[in-house]
């Protein structure tokens, strides 16, 4: 009974790990990235330096916004916090007609003038591609993450049955051995950080639960702007008055905002009808400020500036939701904890991508002619190269794209991704073309080999290289080169690797694995 | 600099747990272990652990302290296993 459980689970784990996994990985590695969005962003706007106040930077962003946009229907600010130093701004132009992103939305230093050199979207591009992805509509891609999640929290669960020496090998892991060795790193992977797997998973749903389970909004509201009204208090559309009247001064509404909430920052503002007598500005507390992502508000009447109220949404299910997707983003978190974040995540990228390599491992020693795969197999082996030699290679052509690319290009931020994405593209095809035990070297070869050329590049094309940012304690430059030197060493050694099992295999030894019977899934 | 204390007492805890455990007690210790010194060790271990989560508690909150020495968790086992490593590899070579 309980063997033939274990069993099922074992095929539930591996089919359910396998048809989502490349796209597990992915989500996996960008997310982790996105720990460090606002440093990545930082990194790939080399020219910017410094803390940005938000009082400061709010108005900065109303004269700019003034400047462009004076009469749209509203305005979005999202000011920087204390790991940025730039503001995002959004408006809705006044017209009928449908805008494309990159003229309704411009990134400004803290001053307020828009940052047009080296454009870029930074870290937050990763951090949008882990559950927008990325040349496909939004909707789908989530629906898409979704189902990816759904089979993730299945995989892990049905996992910590299969294994069934997950606690006992708790702390096993033996190199040299073959598909022993596979199964212990991903093992190992999974059981350290196991809490840390389990809650991103479950969490990274709920992020999106309405969205994916919208029934119960569904019957209790007519629509969702009646629901967000009477949850988060916000007003569905105000309309305007069609008198005018300057907004009042958004520096000092910060100010005010920010003493209401104990001094934690502002995060971000929208304002309905700016410049219109009937303006209303919305302030929300920066999600760093506490656990829950979703904190209080403040309204103020935009002529005049007059507090309105605060409002705080309330019932124990949104503070759930709010604590759930707090823990997941880790946006509360201090660098101690934001590193610990950041080392889960990879983790669990390594964990995905073991689980990858070992379900071709595993039938690799049981195949009848090991020198002509079936079909299935060729294709998981080619797409494991892709998935993560190639994901691996466009993430680091993303952040060199970013230093080589010329400055001034038109539409720069969009080529630096077509760029990740190109090489992605590249990687796939190498590994289609060439054999695969050698596509794997190459290809691991290649990811090494970029990401090593990361801090070489941002060395030569600008003044921040490691030496100088070592010098000057510029801390968040000096631990990005050094991520990219540890996972180049770490690519190039498992290019080595792959290279050594390879002679080794020519050299007549029996095909890995072939005397071990598969202890377990 | 806040998690060095706990961390400490967390990977001492995870060591402890491995030597409870039969087959890292040579590579750990040299010898095998006694059942009375095996339960002790193993009691020592997960008091440890306790241990970890309480300095935690009282330095960052219960909240924080947990979600931290989740993670902490993780980077001490990992520590662990690490050093598992290091010890059963040199005498083999």
């Amino acid at each position: 009974m309980k063997d033939s459980l274990r069993q099922s689970m074992a095929l539930f784990h591996t089919w359910s790990g396998l048809l989502l996994g490349w796209l597990l990985f992915a989500m996996f590695a960008t997310g982790t990235a996105a720990y460090f969005q606002d440093e990545i962003t930082r990194w790939m706007q080399p020219e910017v330096t410094g803390d940005a106040d938000p009082a400061t930077a709010a108005q900065g962003a109303m004269r700019y916004l003034n400047s462009v946009a004076p009469d749209a229907k509203s305005w979005y600010i999202s000011l920087p916090n204390s790991r940025s130093a730039t503001t995002q701004v959004y408006w809705q132009p006044s017209g009928e007609r449908p805008a494309k992103r990159v003229e309704t939305s411009a990134l400004l230093d803290r001053g307020g003038h828009a940052i047009t050199s080296r454009e870029t979207r930074g870290g937050f591009f990763l951090y949008r591609f882990h559950f927008d992805l990325h040349y496909m509509p939004v909707l789908w891609a989530r629906y898409l993450v979704g189902v990816a999640a759904m089979f993730m929290l299945v995989a892990i669960l049905s996992g910590v049955i299969t294994h069934k020496k997950i606690f006992a090998d708790f702390f096993m892991l033996r190199f040299g051995k073959g598909q022993r060795s596979w199964l212990d790193a991903h093992n190992v992977t999974a059981v350290l950080a196991l809490p840390f797997h389990l809650m991103i998973t479950f969490t990274g749903l709920v992020t999106l639960a309405s969205m994916y389970m919208p029934w119960g909004i569904a019957a209790n509201y007519a629509e969702q702007t009646a629901f967000s009204e009477a949850v988060f208090g916000r007003s569905a559309e105000t309309v305007p008055s069609g008198r005018h009247a300057p907004l009042a001064d958004l520096g000092p509404l910060v100010r005010n905002a920010s003493a209401r909430w104990n001094d934690e920052r502002v995060g971000y503002i929208s304002i309905a009808n700016p410049n219109d007598a009937a303006a209303l500005i919305e302030m929300s507390r920066a999600p760093e400020a506490a656990f829950g992502a979703r904190g209080q508000t403040a309204t103020f009447e935009g002529a005049t500036g007059r507090a309105i109220g605060t409002h705080q949404a309330t019932g124990s299910a949104l503070a759930t939701e709010s604590v759930m997707i707090g823990l997941h983003t880790g946006r509360f978190a201090e660098w101690g904890l934001r590193w610990l974040y950041f080392l889960s995540g990879l983790g669990g990228t390594v964990m995905v991508g073991s689980g990858l390599v070992l379900w071709t491992v595993k039938r690799r020693a049981r195949l009848s002619d090991p020198s002509c795969p079936h079909l299935g197999f060729r294709i998981v082996e080619r797409l494991n190269i892709a998935a993560i030699a190639g994901l691996a290679t466009g993430i680091a052509v993303y952040f060199l794209a970013n230093r080589l690319l010329p400055l001034e290009m038109v539409d720069r931020a969009e080529r630096e991704i077509d760029s990740l994405f190109l090489a992605w593209l590249g990687i796939g095809l190498w590994g289609i073309l060439r054999p695969a035990g050698r596509a794997w070297t190459e290809a691991l070869a290649i990811a090494g080999a970029c990401f090593a050329a990361i801090p070489l590049a941002n060395a030569m094309t600008t003044s921040r290289g490691l030496l100088p940012s070592l010098l000057a304690g510029d801390w968040t430059f000096v631990a990005f080169d050094l991520v990219m030197l540890v996972l180049a060493a770490g690519f190039l050694l498992a290019a080595v690797r792959s290279a050594q099992l390879r002679t080794k295999a020519k050299a007549g030894a029996k095909p890995r694995g072939a005397n071990r019977r598969a202890t377990s899934a | 600099m806040m998690h060095i204390l706990p961390a400490t007492v967390i990977v001492a805890g995870f060591l402890a747990l491995a030597a409870s455990m039969k087959r890292h007690q040579r590579d750990l210790l040299g010898r095998l272990l006694t059942h009375v010194q095996t339960r002790s060790t193993r009691m020592a271990g997960w008091f440890l652990l306790g241990i970890g989560w309480a300095v935690n508690a009282a330095l960052l909150g219960p909240a924080m302290g947990t979600i931290v020495w989740c993670g902490e968790l993780s980077l001490g086992a990992a520590l662990t296993v690490t050093t598992l490593n290091w010890r059963t590899r040199r005498p083999s070579r």
